[in-house]
């Protein structure tokens, strides 16, 4: 009566990661996706950074790290470069002064856990990244950072899992989970209901809606981040760049006091990354929009000024396309990984707010490694969801009305 | 960035949107009229033939005449005129983005009115991308407007109405037109316009298609061949005919991306065009506040583009209060009786068929909505 024994939920890069690693370990895998196509959320919407300085420092930053390292075994494995660059190095830009001051201090508890990243003075990140403004005060570098095409990422893991013989559904939303004896047995779909020995949520910004169906508060809501493409060009920047502003909108909210006005109105932060066709990616506010996914006006101004602030040469680049998606915020900002203690069989991979690229391949082993009854080459204890979850009933109204979308109340 | 309102805002300034915006500030609106060129008119400056059709559309008056006369009328009027300006995109709430000369606006309007026109159409073969390969609208450009000849020696791919007449401009300019390639059994466009470049002794060559562009850098010559009933080449038809410059007249599309980003529903019909949006008998869209008109509802000509103008105009600034209904319905069913008799004859009617499949798409449409 099985039809897989796992389920996963959700056909972005942390879903198929995970069916991915599964597969490898020999377990049956059904993955349901509520979209027409893989990649339909997050993974479909964002850059491509393998980005080890704008995590939390600690555990966060090493998953990372580990994730980074992690991908020239699996895409060997899955036979398709993603479009990858290793170690083209990460930089964080701070503005002036006190912008460098809070990073060093965050830079200097990376290092405590391991982690090679360095400061720059401006002049120092010149001689690295010629493109840089002159404006520029300094910068956090992280040499091994990288990138890649997440939309190959994702294609490239489902071919590979379906290879070794997971099912992948799109068009099948899940609408109900199936519960027996406090345990989790399936999920309903408008293509029926399907039977699984676990179900994995790896549904980032609509986690949420999952959670409620399964009983559960499950404290995720989208954040919206709009991104500006340009027009191919000739390489000008090698690493990933992201400003301290992102940085501080994500883990430190509060200092967002001590920045310019739109920048804090949009929590931006400015994010920019020459892909490996040459188009330039620019990102991406920090919105609260629920699901509204529309590009804005003050919004697209202020990312490209903000860009070519840092980047003069970007003033002479035709901009030729924006769109926008929505990355699963936490309460805590740390993700949500494993399993809970308030449904048996039913396991958490959600809450990533924009890390999946670097965090994927880590998490996917993890998981696989969780559900297999496996030890874990990285523990989860950091990121265990029930510091968060809890029956859907026990949560207050507060917590209802702060951690979760709008639609929650009339679903 | 500089954020202003206006009552209705009609991007491109060409004959469609020439006219929109002069009915609407005709009858009362408040009006801001946008264009990415240094000169309003669109394609009209370079349309030196004289139109057809009867005395009220202009027949026999030639194109760039027209378009003096609505510049003075624009000058005339107190409508804002934004040129150099490009609207780069439509944003909730009805809010257009514009940069003009590095300085970016965001301009609020009642009502937009999307005129935006048509792009001609490519098409690739080997050595396509030499310098010395165009649209034919471009060659148009450089003679007409800009007074540059592109070439002595021209080979004019396509024998619609636009490459038959750019062919014969192009030699009252001053250069040789060696042939006129037409893949098609018979001519495209109208036969008074063939007959004149016939007689001037150019080679019209139907069942034939470029194989390949060949030259140095630059073009020096155009391999032709002839096609079987099933438009496929006849081998042993090769022939190579010497010239430095290939035109291709292979058709227009609707300059779309404003009516997508703004969320019009579209529809498809290859006989306008290729995906349109649709439109209402007052050219209104799907989206209340957004009208359409011109060659972006589907590619036709400078005159019924004028009418489908005027019609946005008139419904426009009605809709604003300017004009009670009965006045309004007056107004309207004079430009469309206009427009119906443009639709006539055998080019005419094609479009009329297709222009009445959409009509009917959009009331499906609106039905379909209601039902919901």
């Amino acid at each position: 009566m099985k039809n897989a024994d796992v389920i996963v939920i959700g056909g972005g890069m942390i879903g198929l990661s995970i069916a991915y690693w599964l597969t490898k370990k020999n377990q049956t895998v059904l993955v349901l996706e509520k979209g027409s196509t893989l990649a339909a959320g997050s993974s479909g919407a964002g850059d491509g950074h393998i980005y080890h300085n704008t995590k939390m420092p600690g555990y966060h930053t090493n998953l990372g790290f580990a994730g980074g390292e992690m991908y020239p075994s699996i895409l060997e494995d899955l036979e398709d470069d993603c479009g990858f660059s290793a170690h083209c190095g990460s930089y964080l830009l701070c503005n002036d002064e006190k912008e460098y001051e809070i990073v060093e201090k965050a830079t200097r508890k990376m290092q405590e856990g391991g982690m090679d990243i360095r400061m720059l003075s401006g002049d120092e990140l010149r001689q690295q990244e010629p493109c840089f403004s002159k404006k520029i005060y300094g910068a956090s570098y992280a040499p091994s950072g990288g990138k890649l095409d997440p939309l190959k990422l994702v294609f490239a893991y489902a071919r590979k899992a379906a290879g070794r013989g997971a099912t992948i559904l799109c068009d099948a939303e899940v609408t109900g989970v199936v519960i027996e004896d406090g345990a989790v047995v399936g999920v309903e779909t408008p293509k029926g209901t399907f039977y699984g020995g676990a179900v994995v949520d790896a549904a980032g910004s609509w986690s949420g809606f999952l959670g409620k169906a399964a009983g559960l508060y499950v404290p995720v809501k989208p954040r919206k981040g709009q991104i500006v493409v340009s027009e191919g060009c000739a390489p000008m920047l090698k690493g990933p760049v992201t400003t301290a502003s992102f940085f501080c909108a994500k883990f430190y909210p509060e200092m967002m006091q001590m920045f310019r006005r739109m920048t804090k109105e949009l929590n931006h932060g400015t994010a920019i990354e020459q892909t490996s066709s040459g188009t330039i990616l620019i990102g991406a506010t920090n919105e609260w929009a629920d699901f509204d996914k529309s590009n804005t006006i003050e919004g697209i101004e202020w990312l490209v000024a903000e860009a070519c602030r840092a980047i003069p040469a970007l003033r002479n680049v035709h901009f030729i396309r924006t769109f926008s998606g929505f990355r699963p915020y936490t309460p805590d900002h740390l993700p949500m990984v494993g399993a809970t203690a308030h449904l048996k069989n039913y396991f958490f991979a959600t809450g990533f707010e924009g890390g999946g690229v670097s965090l994927n391949p880590a998490v996917g082993r993890m998981v696989g490694e969780l559900i297999c009854g496996e030890e874990l080459t990285i523990t989860n204890a950091p990121l265990a969801p029930d510091r968060l979850v809890k029956p859907f009933g026990e949560a207050t109204d507060e917590e209802l009305k702060a951690n979760l979308p709008l639609g929650i109340f009339s679903a | 960035m500089k954020r202003f309102r206006t009552e209705v805002a009609v991007i491109g300034a060409g004959p469609a949107g020439l006219c929109a915006a002069l009915e609407a500030h005709k009858l009362g609106a408040r009006v801001t009229l946008i264009d990415e060129n240094a000169l309003p008119g669109g394609q009209l400056f370079k349309q030196i033939h004289k139109f057809f059709g009867s005395k009220e559309h202009l027949a026999g008056v030639r194109g760039y005449e027209i378009g003096r006369q609505l510049l003075k009328d624009l000058e005339r009027s107190a409508a804002d005129v934004m040129l150099n300006s490009v609207a780069y995109g439509v944003f909730a709430p009805n809010t257009v983005g514009v940069v003009q000369r590095g300085e970016h606006y965001a301009i609020e309007a009642k009502k937009i009115i999307l005129a935006a026109g048509a792009k001609e159409n490519y098409m690739s073969f080997p050595g396509s991308t030499l310098p010395g390969v165009m649209g034919a609208g471009a060659a148009q450009t450089m003679i007409n407007v800009n007074r540059v000849l592109p070439g002595k020696r021209i080979v004019m791919l396509g024998s619609g109405n636009v490459g038959l007449i750019v062919a014969y401009q192009l030699m009252q300019a001053g250069a040789s037109v060696e042939a006129l390639v037409e893949a098609a059994p018979n001519i495209g466009g109208y036969g008074v316009h063939a007959g004149k470049i016939r007689r001037a002794g150019v080679p019209i060559l139907t069942s034939h298609t470029i194989q390949e562009v060949y030259g140095d850098g630059c073009v020096e010559g155009v391999m032709i061949s002839q096609l079987d009933q099933n438009w496929k080449p006849i081998p042993g038809t090769e022939r190579a005919i010497a010239a430095d410059t290939v035109c291709l007249a292979v058709g227009l599309n609707p300059m779309t991306e404003l009516a997508w980003m703004a969320g019009c529903a579209f529809t498809f019909l290859p006989g306008l065009g290729g995906h349109v949006p649709m439109h209402d008998a007052n050219m209104r869209t799907t989206v209340p506040d957004i009208y359409v008109a011109g060659d972006i509802t589907g590619v036709e000509e400078a005159s019924s583009a004028m009418e489908e103008g005027k019609l946005a105009g008139i419904a426009a600034a009605a809709s604003l209060g300017y004009l009670d209904d009965a006045g309004a319905e007056l107004r309207k069913n004079e430009v469309r009786a206009r427009l119906d008799s443009l639709r006539t004859g055998l080019f005419g009617e094609k479009r009329q068929t297709a222009k009445q499949e959409q009509m009917r798409r959009m009331e499906e449409f609106c039905q379909r909505k209601d039902r919901v």
